[in-house]
C-alpha cells in the first residue's frame, strides 16, 4: 500500500483514465513501461471504482465489527449471523452511470451484479431493495429515465424471481443530470456454507463459468469514474446488455457447485470483468496465476487481449475447482447450459501472466495492481449550507392544502406505480399484511424474519453532511424497532459528485464520519458497501447522497407492530422527545422552498433508549409509526391512506397562536425530529404502564377512525379524494396527465 | 405510401433474445449457429415524405441509438 | 397425492409451488426436468411461473415444445390432471392444450399486486369453493387473456371459464387489472382436466402472505 498522496491527481487524461503521474509509478514499479493490455489492466484496477481512490482512506473510519459479524467489507457482500446456523449475506451497490445513459439496461444490469455479489458467497437471494433518485417531475428527461429504470429493475429482477420488496424513490431537481440506482440484495444461507474469494491452492485450474465475453462495458469502471460532459451519448458504446434467462441459469448452477461443495473459491467478474477477479482472487489467496486468454469464450473473435481483459459482459463467474470435481461441475453446467472452460491455473509465483496467441502479454505483479494503486487524501473545505434566520411565511389557514399538496405530489405520493411492477412475492417469504416500515422476508424457521430497509435524506445531508448522514442511519434504525426487529447491520451506497472539488470531498468524509458516529452508537458494523462518484454533469453535482441499507432480524412475526391495529377507537399516542423543528423539514422545503439548516438535533443515546422500547411493546396489538420526513402530519396521514380508515387528533394539541410563536401549529404539524414515533395499541393501559415505568413520555393526542383525517381547527380533510389523488399521481405523471 | 424501418439490436452488442431462440432452435436439432431478434415498423404516411424525415423520426423516436441500429426501406 | 412439478430453464415459482403443495395438501412432489422425455406416474403435473426460455419470443413459447411438454401432452390426452400457473398458463396456451391467447396487459407494464377473483365454475375444483370470492397475488406482463368471438361462446357454454378478475361476475369490467376479455383469469379444457390460471395460489398460504386462499384453493382443486 502507497502513502496516501498529499496532492489531488490532475484530471483524467481522454483515454483510459491514466494520468502521466499514475504511469511514472507504473512505470518503476513494473521497472518497465507496461505492455497495452497491462496498461489496460492498470487503468481498471486504479479507477475510482475498483480501488476507491478517493475514499479508500476515509472508509476505514467506519465501524466493521461486531458480534454479528461474519465478514466485514472486502468480499463481494457482507455477512452477519442471524442464529440457528443462518447467515444472512447482503450489499447495496450503485449502477447510477449507466441508467442514465440506458436506463433499462442501466437498471438490469444493475440488479443483475448486486444478485451474483450475494450468491457468489454461497446464499441464495431473497430480496432485493432499492433506492432511486429523479430529477425534478418537470424535467424533460425525468419521465422517461424512471420509466426506463422501472421496467429495467422490473425486467431483470421478476425474471430471476427474486422479490422486489421495499425501496424509496425520490425527486429533486439536484439530480437533473444524473439520477440515481441503487441496488440492495440480500440472500441467506447456511453459516457453514459460506464461500470467499481467495484462491490460493497451488496448482488448482481456474474455471470460467457463464456468459461468453463481448465488447460489452469496456472500460465501464472508468466511465463510472468520470463526470459526464456534454458527450455523454458518445460514451454510450460501453452499454452492458443483462440477460436475466442466463442469469438465473447462472445463479442455479453457482447455488448447486457450492452446496455440492465442488470448488475452492469464486468471484463475479463485475466491474473491469477478468482484470479485478484474477487480480482480487489472487491478492487474497497471496498467490498468482497463469492464464490463457485463447480459451476464454468470446462474442466477437475479433477481440484483442485488452478488450477480454476489460470486457465487462454480464452473468459470468471464475471459479477454483477443486481438484477431483472437475468433472461434477462440468455436469451441472452442462444440466443449466452453461459455457464453462478452463482458462488457467493458480500458482505460488505472486504474479499474473497472460497469455495471447503464444504470447505472453501481461506479466504483472498482483501486489502492484492490487497493493499499490493510488489513495488519495485529497482537500476538504465544505461549504457552510444557509442557516434559517427568517421565520417561515405560514399561515394557518392554508394547513389543509398543505397537508394536501405534500400527500398528493412527487414528494410523498404514492409509488405504487412503481412498485407494482416489482413482483413482490415470488419465493414465498414475503411478509404481504404488515405495514411497510420495513420489509419483511419470513426465514426457512417460519416463524422469524428478517427486516430489511433503505433510506437516504439528501435533504439532510446538503445542509449537513455529517448530521445528516447520522440521521439518516438512525431513520433506518427507528424504522426496524418500528417493525420489532432487532437492528443488526448495515451496508452503504456513498453517493456523490466529483471528489476533485475540496466540498464534495468535504461532504463525503463528513458523511462516513456521520454514518460512522451513528452506526457506533446504535451497534450496527457496516459489512459492506460501495462507492459512486463523480456523479455530475457540467458541473452541476448532485446532492450528497449517502444511502443506507439495513437489516434487523424479527424475533417472531407474533411480534411484528401491525397495521391491523389501526382501527375505529384505537387511541394514537405520540412519543416524541422534543420539539419538532421547521428549519430543514420537508415542508419548509417544499411548501416555502426554503432549503436552510440547522437539522434537528440528534440524541443517539435517547435513539437508542426510544427504539429498545419501541421494539419491546410492538406486538400484533401495538403498532409503532416513526416521524421522519414531513413530521407528525404526513405519518398520520401515511397511515390514513394505506389502512383506509381516518383519524381525528384532539383539541387544543398545540399551544395556541401567540406572536412568540407563530410557527407553533405548523412546527406540531410539520416539524421534525429524532427518536420519535406514533404508537396506537388496542392494549393502551399496558402501554402506558410499561411508558410511565421507564419514564418516557407517552401523550395521547387522538383517535382512530371515520373517514377523514381532522385536526380540529388546523385541517379535516375526505379521506377518498385524497387517497385517489396519493395513489395516482405518479401514474398519472407517467401519462402525462399533470405537470408534476 | 408506406416507410418500413427494420430495427435490430447492434451487431456487437449482446441480444439475448437472439441467443435464447437460437439455443431451443439447437436443442430441437436444427443447424442454427446464432439468432438476432429485432423488429419491424410500418408507418402508412398520411402525406409523401422524404426518406430524411423518416430518419429523423428514427432517431427522435422508433429507435434506440444506444442499443440498436435501423434501416429503412420507403414504399410507394 | 404424487405431483410432478416440470421445471423449464427460466421457471421461477417451482419451489414455490411444490412447497405449496406439500403445505396445504400433504403433496409427494417431485421435479422433472423439460428435457425429460418421459414423465414419472403422478396424479397432478404442474407447470409452475416463471419466464421460462426468459419469455423471449413468446412467453412460454419454447418450454412448450421441449420434451417434457410434448410427454405432456400425451399425458393429457389420456385425461392427466394438469396444473399450468402464470407462465404455466401460458405453456398450455403456447402447447395447445388450452385455447386463446395471453398478451401484453392492457396498461403496457407488469403488475403485481394482490387481486380478488371469483370462481365461476367449480367444476375442476370438485365442486368445492362455489361462487367463491378468493384474494391471489397476481404477477405478470403478459396475462391479458383474448381469445375469438366463438371460442368465447364456447368457453361459456362448456363451462370452461375457472375464474374471473373482480367480484362482479360476467362481463363485469370492474376491476380487471390487465384487460382480459369478459375478466378471465382461469381457464379449464372442456373435459375440466386442465387448469390454466394467472393468479399465484402458491402465494397464499399463510396468514402473513395477507391470504390464505390459496390454500384453500389448492386444498380444493387436488380434493377429491
Amino acid at each position: 500500500m502507497t502513502a496516501p498522496s498529499p496532492s489531488p491527481p490532475p484530471p483524467p487524461s481522454i483515454d483510459d483514465g491514466l494520468t502521466s503521474a499514475h504511469l511514472r509509478t507504473i512505470e518503476s514499479l513494473l521497472k518497465r513501461a507496461p505492455s497495452p493490455t497491462e496498461r489496460a489492466m492498470f487503468s481498471a484496477m486504479w479507477s475510482e471504482h475498483c480501488a476507491y481512490v478517493s475514499s479508500r482512506m476515509h472508509l476505514k473510519r467506519l465501524p466493521q465489527k461486531g458480534a454479528c459479524v461474519i465478514c466485514g467489507p472486502g468480499e463481494n457482500a457482507g455477512v452477519i449471523d442471524i442464529g440457528e446456523g443462518l447467515a444472512c449475506v447482503f450489499k447495496i451497490e450503485s449502477h447510477n452511470h449507466p441508467s442514465f445513459i440506458e436506463p433499462y439496461q442501466g437498471a438490469a444490469t444493475g440488479v443483475g451484479g448486486i444478485l451474483r455479489d450475494i450468491f457468489t458467497m454461497g446464499a441464495r437471494p431473497v430480496a432485493l431493495l432499492n433506492a432511486l433518485r429523479f430529477g425534478a417531475p418537470t424535467h424533460p428527461k425525468t419521465r422517461s429515465l424512471l420509466k426506463g429504470v422501472a421496467q429495467g429493475i422490473a425486467g431483470y429482477g421478476n425474471a430471476i424471481g427474486i422479490p422486489t420488496v421495499g425501496g424509496e424513490c425520490q425527486f429533486d431537481d439536484g439530480y437533473n443530470h444524473n439520477n440515481l440506482v441503487n441496488v440492495m440484495a440480500v440472500g441467506i444461507a447456511s453459516k457453514k456454507q459460506i464461500f470467499y474469494s481467495a484462491a490460493a491452492q497451488d496448482n488448482a485450474r481456474v474455471l470460467y463459468l457463464g456468459a461468453p465475453t463481448g465488447s460489452d462495458g469496456i472500460h465501464g469502471a472508468t466511465m463510472a469514474s468520470a463526470e459526464f460532459d456534454d458527450n455523454a451519448q458518445q460514451k454510450r458504446p460501453t452499454v452492458q446488455v443483462g440477460d436475466p434467462f442466463f442469469g438465473k441459469r447462472l445463479m442455479e448452477a453457482c447455488l448447486r457447485i457450492m452446496a455440492d461443495n465442488l470448488i475452492l473459491a469464486i468471484q463475479d467478474m463485475g466491474a473491469a470483468g477478468l482484470t479485478s477477479s484474477i487480480s482480487e482472487m489472487a491478492d487474497k489467496g497471496k498467490s498468482g496465476m497463469d492464464i490463457d486468454l485463447d480459451t476464454i469464450p468470446l462474442r466477437d473473435a475479433t477481440m484483442q487481449p485488452q478488450d477480454i481483459m476489460l470486457s465487462e459482459s454480464q452473468e459470468r463467474m471464475l471459479l477454483i475447482a477443486k481438484p477431483e470435481a472437475l468433472d461434477a461441475i462440468a455436469a451441472i453446467a452442462q444440466a443449466y447450459r452453461l459455457p464453462l472452460v478452463p482458462i488457467g491455473h493458480v500458482n505460488k509465483s505472486g504474479t499474473l501472466t497472460l497469455r495471447h496467441h503464444q504470447k505472453i502479454v501481461a506479466q504483472l505483479p498482483v501486489d502492484a495492481l492490487c497493493g499499490s494503486a493510488p489513495c488519495y487524501d485529497l482537500p476538504q473545505a465544505l461549504v457552510p449550507a444557509p442557516t434559517h434566520t427568517q421565520p417561515l411565511p405560514v399561515n394557518k389557514t392554508t394547513i389543509a392544502d398543505d397537508v394536501r399538496f405534500l400527500v398528493t405530489s412527487h414528494h410523498s405520493a404514492s409509488r405504487a406505480w412503481l412498485y407494482h411492477q416489482f413482483d413482490r412475492h415470488v419465493g414465498g417469504n414475503t411478509v404481504d399484511k404488515h405495514v411497510g416500515t420495513a420489509a419483511l422476508i419470513v426465514l426457512p424457521d417460519n416463524k422469524r424474519a428478517l427486516a430489511l430497509t433503505v433510506d437516504g435524506n439528501q435533504r439532510y445531508c446538503a445542509l449537513d453532511p455529517k448530521l445528516g448522514a447520522a440521521h439518516t442511519v438512525a431513520q433506518a434504525w427507528r424504522k426496524l424497532c418500528a417493525i420489532g426487529a432487532d437492528p443488526l447491520a448495515l451496508t452503504n451506497n456513498l453517493n456523490f459528485a466529483d471528489p476533485n472539488n475540496p466540498h464534495i470531498m468535504a461532504q463525503l468524509s463528513d458523511a462516513i464520519d456521520g454514518i460512522a458516529l451513528a452506526a457506533r452508537a446504535l451497534n450496527m458494523p457496516v459489512v459492506s458497501g460501495n462507492v459512486s462518484l463523480y456523479n455530475q454533469t457540467a458541473n452541476q453535482p448532485i446532492p450528497p447522497t449517502p444511502i443506507i441499507g439495513a437489516v434487523g432480524v424479527l424475533a417472531s412475526l407474533q411480534t411484528a407492530s401491525a397495521l391491523e391495529c389501526w382501527q375505529d377507537g384505537q387511541t394514537i399516542f405520540l412519543f416524541s422527545p422534543n420539539q419538532p423543528q421547521l428549519p430543514a423539514s420537508l415542508y419548509s422545503l417544499a411548501v416555502h422552498n426554503r432549503h436552510e439548516g440547522p437539522l434537528p438535533p440528534l440524541d443517539l443515546s435517547l435513539e437508542k433508549k426510544h427504539g429498545e422500547f419501541v421494539r419491546a411493546v410492538v406486538s400484533s396489538d401495538t403498532l409503532a409509526c416513526p416521524l421522519t420526513n414531513g413530521g407528525l402530519a404526513l405519518a398520520l396521514a401515511k397511515m390514513a391512506l394505506a389502512s383506509g380508515v381516518g383519524f381525528r387528533l384532539n383539541k387544543d394539541l398545540c399551544p395556541p397562536d401567540s406572536t412568540h410563536a407563530p410557527h407553533a401549529p405548523h412546527a406540531f404539524l410539520f416539524g421534525e425530529q429524532a427518536a420519535a414515533y406514533l404508537l396506537i395499541s388496542s392494549n393502551a393501559s399496558t402501554l402506558r404502564k410499561q411508558a410511565t415505568q421507564q419514564a418516557l413520555p407517552l401523550i395521547p393526542i387522538g383517535t382512530v377512525g371515520g373517514n377523514r383525517l381532522t385536526a380540529p381547527d388546523l385541517f379535516d380533510l375526505e379521506l377518498a379524494p385524497l387517497k385517489k389523488a396519493y395513489t395516482s399521481w405518479m401514474e398519472d405523471y407517467i401519462n402525462r396527465r399533470n405537470v408534476s | 405510401m408506406k416507410a418500413v424501418i427494420h430495427i435490430m439490436p447492434h451487431s456487437t452488442l449482446l441480444d439475448p433474445q437472439g441467443r435464447a431462440i437460437a439455443l431451443a432452435l439447437q436443442e430441437q436439432g436444427y443447424p442454427v449457429a446464432d439468432a438476432r431478434q429485432g423488429k419491424r415498423i410500418e408507418l402508412h404516411l398520411s402525406q409523401p415524405c422524404d426518406k430524411a424525415t423518416i430518419e429523423t423520426m428514427c432517431q427522435e423516436l422508433l429507435v434506440n441509438g444506444v442499443i440498436e441500429s435501423y434501416h429503412i426501406d420507403m414504399v410507394d | 397425492m404424487r405431483a410432478a412439478v416440470l421445471v423449464f430453464p427460466g421457471s421461477n415459482c417451482d419451489r414455490d409451488i411444490a412447497t405449496a403443495l406439500r403445505v396445504a395438501c400433504g403433496a409427494h412432489v417431485s421435479f422433472v426436468d423439460g428435457d425429460e422425455e418421459t414423465l414419472p406416474e403422478a396424479a397432478l403435473y404442474v407447470l409452475p411461473g416463471g419466464f421460462s426460455w426468459g419469455d423471449y419470443l413468446r412467453c412460454g413459447a419454447m418450454a412448450a415444445r421441449q420434451k417434457a411438454t410434448k410427454a405432456l401432452k400425451a399425458k393429457a390426452e389420456q385425461g392427466a390432471r394438469i396444473l399450468g400457473i402464470c407462465n404455466g398458463f401460458q405453456i398450455l396456451i403456447e402447447c395447445g392444450l388450452l385455447p386463446g391467447a395471453l398478451v401484453k396487459n392492457k396498461n403496457l407494464t407488469f403488475i403485481c399486486k394482490k387481486q380478488n377473483l371469483k370462481v365461476e365454475n367449480n367444476r375442476i375444483l370438485n365442486g368445492k369453493l362455489k361462487g367463491a370470492t378468493l384474494s391471489l397475488p397476481i404477477a405478470h406482463s403478459e396475462g391479458r387473456y383474448i381469445a375469438d368471438d366463438q371460442t368465447l361462446r364456447t368457453l361459456a357454454a362448456n363451462q370452461q371459464i375457472a375464474m374471473r378478475y373482480g367480484t362482479g361476475g360476467t362481463g363485469s369490467t370492474d376491476d380487471n387489472p390487465n384487460g382480459s376479455v369478459d375478466n378471465i383469469a382461469a381457464l379449464t379444457n372442456r373435459r375440466g382436466t386442465i387448469l390454466g390460471m394467472m393468479p399465484h395460489p402458491e402465494r397464499a398460504l399463510y396468514d402473513w402472505h395477507g391470504s390464505c386462499d390459496g390454500k384453500r384453493f389448492l386444498q380444493a382443486f387436488c380434493s377429491s
